[in-house]
């Protein structure tokens, strides 16, 4: 799970106190990785538990969320591990309810299809406008070239290609689904209808039991 | 009688775009014979869908006597190609378990004739073709050349306005093809249909009132420099 | 059982320049009612010229076939037309019309050629249709189908005319994993449930897992399928447990 490694990888470079973390990594890595502070406090719990992290030597306050954490041998030792074990996660696409609707739906409800593909569509734009406010935000490289910011745009970049891809799909989505309402579209027989069953089992059993029947006429079959 | 009008059609394979026809504008009289010569994958094989309206284009119009086939609806555009199309292609496409005669019938019965009167008129375009002797053979035993013919004879018997013919020799000998092609030009003539040949052998333009190149889904007139190297 | 199709010590030449080249040599193989019979060979091993002999398209140059207890040589011009129409039925590679033509119209050919009324022949094909799982396209040009349903559409026609025989000439060849074995299990209710007498052929021998039988056609001579002493090759038909390994 990135989030514990994102909080590891901050801790070892300095203590610092849980509240700030979910801040300072949202400054490196964009808003994708904000994290809420529920979130934060049982990921606190865990690693300390586990005994990765620990509170810094000598903290007052009578609440956890007082104290500063520091990372333990042990948590740089899995820090380590994970960053240079660790494959990245295999690539997993999609499962899009919504083509699960497409698929098992009557045509009939092409319409509220394509009213949520729009919605989709508007909601991807507007996330992505978000995005690129916050990479414009940050400062271009001047004279002197800034790690941090190069980095912090390289991970806006993910969030903005990836929310563009899916908008691609939602226009495609809406053409096809257009398509499907203006042409006069062949549909698989069983949904058309709107029957519950497939009726060619049926029909099959009909039309092969006619044609044994025929056939076999003369001797019965033997086996 | 045929127009197509910046008729375009696009092909998405994995990572590229195949511009089949790109922006083609031509008309067809009647009567009038049309061969179009390209390299394989020029498009030309596209073209020939479109006019047909065995495709639709992904913009542009197609016209068939001035009406627009992208208004058909699929029952429209069935009639429209059983009733109004003539098609020949390289490898004859007949039906193996029918004689000559059956499947010169299958148009007929397409639309609706009676099997008697079905009968008599595809022996008499199997006449036309020079092949009445044969009306009971199953194309297993014709020629090559008698098996065009009979697909020829099939793709008339209907009198189609438009024939539409896919490199119709190029399974065919050179002799052969000739004869092929003297048949393809002669009667559809003679009952005032268009063709529209589309071929990569430039050799078969003596047959046609006009000559047309296709190239990376372009068409320019006239035939180009010899396309022999084509693949 | 009833042997319904007997294919009795045929041999096929084609003549070439430069010598004859043997298609078939001296085959022997019967097919009964309710039977999935499978050949497997490799292109060019004979499995077309097989079936174009055994459906009456090409004389044997040796040998017999015998259908029904007929030997179909010495079939006068109208049991031939009867054996063509109605009692053999076959799937070749190419669909043998035009493009443009409807399923319904592919299906519904050869009942009107035929002598069938329209609208029985209609009746009859819409109900082939359905039993292939491929109604929704009755109005759909044949050249607009995917692989599979065209030979599903194919398959449609020759049920049309409700054959007692079924040549089907590598039917699997292009068809995607899943699509293949929608059309063998077809197949396979066919002969189980239609009692048809079905002759398969396929390169690939997985296809034919469905077949009752399988018969390795190897240039023109046609083996047993079982490890024959000898031979020094072994066809190698997996059973339905290594296949599904396999796919897994």
């Amino acid at each position: 799970m990135s989030a514990k490694h994102a909080v590891l990888g901050w801790l070892a470079h300095r203590p610092a106190y849980p509240y700030e973390l979910a801040d300072r990594l949202q400054e490196r890595l964009g808003p994708t990785w904000a994290i809420n502070s529920g979130q934060l406090s049982q990921l606190i719990k865990s690693l300390e538990r586990e005994g990765l992290i620990e509170p810094v030597a000598g903290g007052s306050g009578p609440s956890r969320d007082r104290n500063v954490f520091e990372i333990t041998p042990a948590g740089e030792r899995e820090f380590e591990r994970w960053w240079s074990e660790e494959e990245p996660q295999p690539l997993r696409l999609t499962r899009r309810p919504l083509l699960i609707k497409l698929a098992l739906a009557p045509p009939d409800r092409l319409r509220q299809a394509l009213a949520q593909v729009e919605a989709y569509a508007r909601e991807c734009l507007e996330r992505i406008n978000e995005v690129i406010r916050a990479r414009e935000q940050v400062p271009l490289e001047g004279v002197q070239v800034r790690a941090d910011h190069v980095l912090l745009r390289l991970s806006l970049s993910a969030d903005v290609f990836q929310l563009e891809g899916e908008l691609r799909w939602a226009r495609h989505a809406q053409e096809a689904i257009s398509l499907l309402l203006q042409r006069d579209a062949v549909w698989p027989a069983s949904r058309a209808s709107g029957a519950s069953e497939d009726p060619s089992q049926g029909a099959r059993a009909e039309f092969f039991g006619r044609m044994a029947s025929r056939h076999l006429s003369s001797p019965p079959d033997g086996s | 009688m045929l127009e197509l009008e910046h008729a375009r059609k696009r092909y998405e394979s994995p990572g590229e775009i195949i511009r089949a026809v790109e922006d083609v504008t031509l008309t067809v009289a009647a009567s009038e014979f049309v061969a179009v010569f390209g390299p394989s994958g020029s498009g030309k094989t596209t073209l020939l869908h479109l006019a047909g309206g065995l495709l639709r284009a992904d913009s542009g119009v197609v016209r068939f006597d001035g009406v627009d086939l992208a208004r058909f609806s699929r029952r429209e555009m069935l009639d429209h190609r059983r009733s109004k199309l003539g098609l020949v292609f390289q490898d004859f496409r007949l039906s193996d378990g029918l004689s000559a005669e059956e499947n010169v019938m299958v148009p007929l019965l397409m639309r609706g004739a009676k099997r008697r009167d079905a009968s008599r008129r595809a022996w008499s375009a199997l006449a036309d073709v020079d092949l009445a002797h044969r009306a009971s053979h199953t194309p297993e035993r014709l020629s090559g050349g008698e098996r065009q013919r009979v697909a020829i004879a099939r793709a008339l018997v209907g009198e189609p306005r438009l024939l539409l013919a896919d490199e119709p020799t190029g399974n065919l000998d050179s002799e052969t093809g000739a004869s092929v092609l003297e048949l393809m030009s002669a009667l559809p003539r003679e009952r005032g249909a268009a063709v529209i040949l589309v071929t990569h052998d430039a050799q078969l333009a003596d047959y046609a009132d006009r000559v047309l190149t296709m190239r990376d889904g372009h068409l320019t007139a006239g035939s180009a420099a010899p396309t022999t190297s084509s693949t | 059982m009833t042997v319904l199709l007997r294919i009795d010590r045929v041999t096929k030449r084609y003549s070439r320049p430069g010598g004859d080249r043997v298609a078939l040599d001296a085959v022997s193989l019967s097919v009964e009612r309710g039977e999935m019979v499978g050949v497997f060979g490799s292109s060019g091993a004979g499995k077309t010229t097989l079936l174009r002999v055994a459906a009456g398209l090409q004389r044997p140059d040796e040998g017999a076939v015998i259908y029904d207890g007929e030997h179909v040589e010495a079939m006068s011009s109208a049991e031939r037309t009867r054996f063509r129409r109605r009692e053999v039925a076959c799937i070749w590679g190419d669909t043998g019309v035009p493009d443009g033509l409807s399923v319904l119209d592919y299906v519904t050919v050869p009942l009107l050629v035929d002598h069938r009324d329209r609208h029985v022949a209609e009746r009859r094909a819409g109900q082939a249709l359905l039993a292939c799982e491929i109604e929704q396209c009755a109005e759909v040009a044949l050249d607009e189908l995917s692989d599979g349903e065209r030979q599903r559409a194919a398959i449609a026609r020759a049920l049309a005319c409700e054959p007692r025989l079924l040549l089907a000439d590598t039917p699997a060849s292009r068809l995607a994993l899943i699509e293949e074995e929608r059309l063998m299990a077809l197949l396979a209710s066919l002969a189980r449930d239609a009692k048809v007498a079905v002759l398969v052929t396929d390169s690939n021998a997985e296809a034919l897992i469905h077949c009752g039988r399988v018969l390795y056609l190897d240039d023109g001579k046609l083996l047993d399928s079982a490890p024959t002493p000898g031979l020094g090759r072994v066809y190698p038909f997996p059973t339905p447990a290594v296949r599904s390994a396999a796919d897994a």
